[in-house]
């Protein structure tokens, strides 16, 4: 769809005829930009993670003529120049008012109104303004403002999805706190649930969910875009966050048939437990409220600890997952050892994903699967390496009215 | 004003004017073909803003999309 456009608004592009502004509609921009480069548009690119223009769809076209009236939405590229670059005097209809340099918002006296009033839509545009103009440290204020928004209105779906790509954003920054993965989940679901036509949101959370929930594998392009570009002798803009697991996996029509056992690599409990904390452990589950009957898909993400920055050690065993499941579930598939790269000492992020399927009696109420990791991690100080053990807990929701993703 | 410009693109919603959207807020609408577009502010690719009424006086393709 937009190589076409490329192509055929391009010599009106060139001419002055026509400005093409493309919005992107999802959660990670330098992925846009890597498309771009790959697909080498030539167009400025807004980015709107927060949905705040409301785009249920994509991708839309839409055609505003010099006085900024809409003209056309669903234009197709062949009517283009006949429908819309060459129709005159599209502006003697519209107004012509005098259009004001823009300033910075002020974000204090923007939350001190909100404070003020405590009224949410005002406390929902403090975490817009927050998200949009408050850099890196705005992220906080921003998650904050929107779960304000939420206390006080809790059936606002735009807060809930708006906080779930705050929280996300946070997430994948070195600003990140314990359960904000998860709380972007939880939060997109409830827009979901409010609002379950709207397209861009699912899609959100589609793509940390289940397999079986999927259209097609989203960002399956990255690898091809990556090839064609260094090809073309250049290097490919880098991901600040690299499309794994969920985000990659290709979708399932069924559910597999076989249940998957894995071994209990410590079944005694006898392996010394990580207590200083050299690897960080997180886990995510999409969706967090799930009807009896369908599945569950599970993240976990090793990351060595921020400060003490240690190694994992590849020449030994490698990270093994073991998870503990209750009556009324199995595994559908999934990945529940990282293979170690090649290099002897790597500190990447490492992520496993699983998915579990509720059983179709399962009775309503709070699931608990327990589970540890295993690994080998060699700390930077010393050098010292220790095979080490994990536990964690992961948890959802069995209800029967939970919102189906598909 | 950056500020006006942000909150109705946060608040109005394609082809609600500023009024209609405060008064429905529920509402997610389709832009209107024959009203103004909203007007709104975001982030590019490239680290700066760009406004939609900077663009006034020139024909604008505005095309939604997503990489997945």
């Amino acid at each position: 769809m937009l190589p076409v456009w490329q192509k055929v608004a391009k010599p009106f592009v060139e001419a002055g005829e026509l400005v093409v502004l493309g919005v992107v509609q999802e959660q990670h921009p330098d992925r846009a930009r890597l498309y771009r480069q790959w697909r080498e548009l030539d167009w400025p690119i807004l980015v709107d993670s927060l949905n705040l223009l409301d785009v249920a769809v994509v991708p839309v076209p839409i055609a505003i003529d010099e006085a900024g009236i809409v003209r056309h939405t669903g234009l197709s590229p062949g009517m283009l120049e006949k429908a819309f670059i060459k129709q005159p005097h599209f502006h003697d209809k519209g107004t012509t008012a005098t259009v004001e340099p823009a300033v910075r918002p002020d974000l204090d006296q923007l939350r001190r109104e909100a404070k003020r009033s405590n009224r949410a839509r005002a406390w929902r545009d403090t975490g817009d303004a927050y998200f949009l103009f408050g850099g890196a440290n705005g992220i906080d204020e921003s998650a904050e403002a929107y779960r304000r928004a939420i206390q006080i209105d809790p059936k606002d779906g735009r807060a809930h999805f708006r906080l779930g790509t705050a929280l996300r954003r946070r997430s994948d920054s070195d600003r990140r706190q314990s359960g904000d993965a998860q709380g972007a989940v939880e939060h997109w679901g409830r827009a979901l649930a409010i609002q379950p036509n709207q397209y861009i949101w699912r899609r959100r959370l589609q793509q940390y969910g289940p397999r079986l929930d999927k259209p097609y594998n989203f960002y399956f392009w990255v690898e091809q875009a990556r090839e064609e570009i260094r090809r073309r002798g250049l290097n490919p803009i880098e991901l600040s966050v690299e499309p794994l697991g969920s985000e990659i996996a290709p979708p399932l029509r069924e559910t597999a048939a076989a249940d998957i056992k894995i071994p209990d690599g410590d079944p005694d409990g006898r392996i010394h437990r990580d207590e200083t904390g050299m690897v960080r452990i997180e886990t995510t589950v999409v969706p967090a409220r799930v009807q009896p009957g369908q599945p569950v898909r599970v993240r976990t993400q090793f990351r060595v600890n921020d400060d003490t920055r240690p190694f994992w050690n590849n020449e030994a065993q490698d990270l093994t997952l073991w998870v503990g499941l209750p009556d009324g579930l199995r595994l559908g598939e999934g990945q529940f050892t990282f293979a170690n790269p090649a290099e002897p000492e790597t500190q990447e992020l490492r992520v496993l994903e699983f998915e579990c399927v509720v059983s179709g009696s399962h009775a309503p109420g709070r699931v608990e699967l327990p589970g540890y990791a295993l690994y080998y991690v060699c700390a930077k100080k010393d050098g010292k390496c220790r095979f080490l053990r994990q536990d964690f807990r992961v948890s959802f929701e069995v209800d029967p009215s939970a919102p189906r993703l598909r | 004003m950056l500020v006006s410009m942000v909150a109705l693109a946060m608040g109005g919603g394609i082809g609600l004017t500023a009024g209609q959207a405060r008064a429905d807020e529920t509402a997610y609408s389709r832009i209107e073909v024959g009203s103004p577009h909203p007007d709104f502010v975001l982030p590019t690719l490239d680290g700066g803003y760009a406004r939609l009424s900077d663009y006034r006086g020139k024909k604008v393709l505005l095309i939604h999309f997503a990489s997945w």
